[in-house]
């Protein structure tokens, strides 16, 4: 902390500028916030000399800390994209008013929250959240109303869907690791490698610990034959391939090319 | 005769203290413009005694002075004079009555009437005109009430002629043209003109609803009320009772569309099936799974199921919980079920997985479907 600290700079325009977009965003990739940075740069200081994203982020970081507020870097649990999010740090009287979500929205979320924790897979099926619905604290809410809020949480990115099932988005984990942990200390599921909250992996199915796809993928990325860090057993999963931001880009742009007929259709 | 005793007292202590009276005295002349000896002829002895005491006592302040001014100007003021202000005081008043409307409707005519009424109360010293004084005042302060509420309804009001008008020519639309536009009933050249000219004023107003996000959350907010740990423990084992029957609303909705057009008929025919049943045997109830499970097939199952919850639906039948708690079926009479009507409708989803259906038919040992395929049916009655 000592050696982040003496580094931070002088909050400047291009700061808040780059702050303000990530307000807008929420959560957004590492390729996205270097893009930008760099326009922050541009349209507030051509000249100024462009700081190391870390320092630039630290400098942010320096003053967001009294407001218990910080810019977090992460991992997707899927494929081990780096993401950047802005989050919350604190529970406060006024940030316990200060919510984008009704009080039974926010219910919705909590019982989806401990499906999620407590299935095995780190998924809990819409069928199962919406079955829940009747015992929603607050006003009520019909499955249709429901489906709507979940797609809500899907769109402000706290949750990700996947063939009928939800998961927890990484902006959820980030902002969410210190709430899950002290809430299900039971439940909670932790990687063996990077010791942070796990909610999807691969499991060992002789000792049962659990990995993280972007950590199994490092862990064993130079041997042929994987074996469990914990009981040296065989490794019974496919292990994944480690994230490389060089190939991302070349299939970001076929990917983003795509993107337009697909939301036409919709 | 105590008043009297305590006016000689002090003059006698004042004496001994010559140096530091003088200078008192002094302060007070430079300050009133009544002498002190003046003041000491016109007001009696008996009003004045209790006053002097507490100016010796306290010493260096002056205030003791004036505070007899009033009393003593009372006694000073001419009455000519005085009735004079009322003269004018009335009519002042009688005038602002006179012409209320004018006052209102003209921009400072009731400053000037204000203006006026100040420089008459310069001369007042009694209470008599100032109580005119005041009766004008309340009367001007009901007329600034008036001319306060005519403005504030001057700004509610909306002219929406005015409005149009002011957008069309922000819009760059020049409103005689655009009226004519409207009489040639060129319409599409007038929308094509207006079409454009919206994009202007929505660029103004973009900016008043440009509003910058907010920092959103959710760590804060959900943390409001922790979940009892209490009902935790349940949960686990019901959910992974429910895990193992999954991914099943894809296959429904597939269903759905394919059958569209043979679902009614196909609803009324199991209709007809259940109904036959219980009028056979009308005191047993019917096990939900016997009525839907077929033990040969796993689609005609999940299909069964589907048109069964119409009848649910739309309450023919009903399904409850037996003595075993498992779950039955029976339908709902005519008149049953207009008193039932009032109950509490629940909906819920069935998910239901092929190892389930294979364990069902095991446990219940269902051997034959008690729904035949309408195909079979057919061939049967053919």
């Amino acid at each position: 902390m000592q050696g982040n600290t003496r580094r931070t700079g002088v909050m400047t325009d291009v700061h808040r500028r780059f702050l303000q977009l990530l307000m807008t965003h929420g959560v957004l990739e590492e390729c996205d916030v270097k893009r930008l940075q760099k326009h922050c740069y541009k349209v507030h200081d051509c000249n100024a000399t462009v700081e190391k994203l870390e320092d630039f982020i630290n400098t942010i970081n320096s003053v967001l800390e009294s407001l218990y507020i910080e810019i977090k870097k992460g991992v997707t649990e899927d494929d081990g994209r780096p993401i950047y999010a802005l989050v919350n740090l604190a529970t406060t009287s006024v940030s316990k008013m200060a919510s984008d979500f009704a009080e039974n929205e926010l219910d919705l979320f909590r019982k989806a929250l401990e499906l999620i924790i407590d299935s095995d897979t780190g998924f809990a099926s819409s069928t199962n959240i919406l079955n829940l619905v009747d015992q929603l604290k607050g006003k009520k809410m019909r499955k249709k109303e429901a489906e709507h809020v979940l797609q809500k949480f899907v769109q402000n990115k706290w949750l990700i869907e996947k063939e009928g099932e939800f998961t927890l988005h990484g902006r959820a984990i980030l902002e969410m690791d210190q709430y899950i942990r002290e809430t299900y200390p039971d439940a909670v599921k932790v990687c063996n490698i990077c010791r942070s909250l796990l909610i999807q992996g691969q499991s060992c199915e002789t000792c049962g610990i659990r990995m993280h796809l972007p950590c199994v993928a490092k862990y064993f990325q130079s041997s042929s034959e994987p074996h469990c860090p914990h009981c040296n057993d065989y490794w019974p999963h496919e292990v994944p391939e480690v994230f490389d931001p060089e190939k991302e880009r070349e299939t970001g742009m076929s990917r983003s090319n795509k993107r337009p007929s697909r939301s036409r259709q919709h | 005769m105590s008043g009297d005793s305590s006016g000689r007292r002090p003059e006698g202590r004042g004496r001994g203290r010559d140096p530091h009276r003088d200078r008192t005295r002094s302060r007070s002349r430079s300050r009133s413009p009544l002498s002190p000896g003046s003041r000491r002829g016109a007001a009696p002895e008996r009003r004045e005694a209790p006053e002097r005491p507490g100016l010796e006592d306290t010493e260096p302040s002056d205030s003791g002075d004036e505070m007899i001014d009033p009393a003593s100007l009372e006694e000073e003021t001419d009455p000519s004079l005085c009735r004079q202000i009322r003269h004018q005081y009335r009519a002042l008043i009688n005038s602002v009555q006179q012409n209320r409307e004018d006052i209102l409707n003209a921009s400072d005519k009731l400053t000037e009437v204000l203006e006026e009424a100040n420089t008459l109360f310069n001369g007042v010293s009694r209470a008599r005109e100032a109580v005119l004084d005041a009766h004008f005042l309340v009367l001007a302060s009901d007329l600034g009430k008036e001319k306060a509420k005519q403005l504030r309804s001057d700004l509610n009001s909306f002219d929406m002629l005015r409005y149009v008008e002011t957008l069309l020519t922000h819009m760059g639309v020049n409103p005689l043209e655009a009226e004519e536009l409207i009489r040639d009933e060129d319409s599409s050249d007038l929308e094509f003109i207006v079409y454009d000219s919206w994009k202007i004023s929505g660029k103004t107003a973009e900016n008043t609803f440009n509003k910058t996000h907010t920092f959103h959350f959710l760590l804060g907010s959900i943390q409001g009320e922790c979940p009892v740990p209490k009902p935790r423990i349940e949960r686990p084992r019901k959910v992974r009772m429910i895990e193992e029957q999954q991914a099943m609303p894809a296959q429904l909705k597939r269903m759905e569309e394919s059958h569209q057009e043979a679902t009614e008929k196909e609803v009324e025919r199991i209709l007809g099936l259940l109904q036959t049943y219980f009028q056979e045997d009308p005191d047993t109830p019917m096990s939900f799974f016997d009525f839907v499970v077929d033990p040969h097939s796993f689609p005609r199952t999940v299909e069964n199921i589907f048109h069964v919850s119409f009848i649910i639906r739309d309450g023919f039948a009903r399904i409850r919980l037996d003595r075993d708690r498992l779950p039955v079926i029976e339908p709902v009479n005519i008149n049953e079920e207009s008193g039932g009507n009032t109950q509490i409708r629940n909906q819920a989803i069935i998910a239901l997985s092929y190892r389930d259906w294979e364990e069902i038919v095991r446990t219940f040992e269902i051997s034959e479907p008690v729904i035949t395929s309408s195909q079979s049916q057919q061939r049967l009655s053919a």
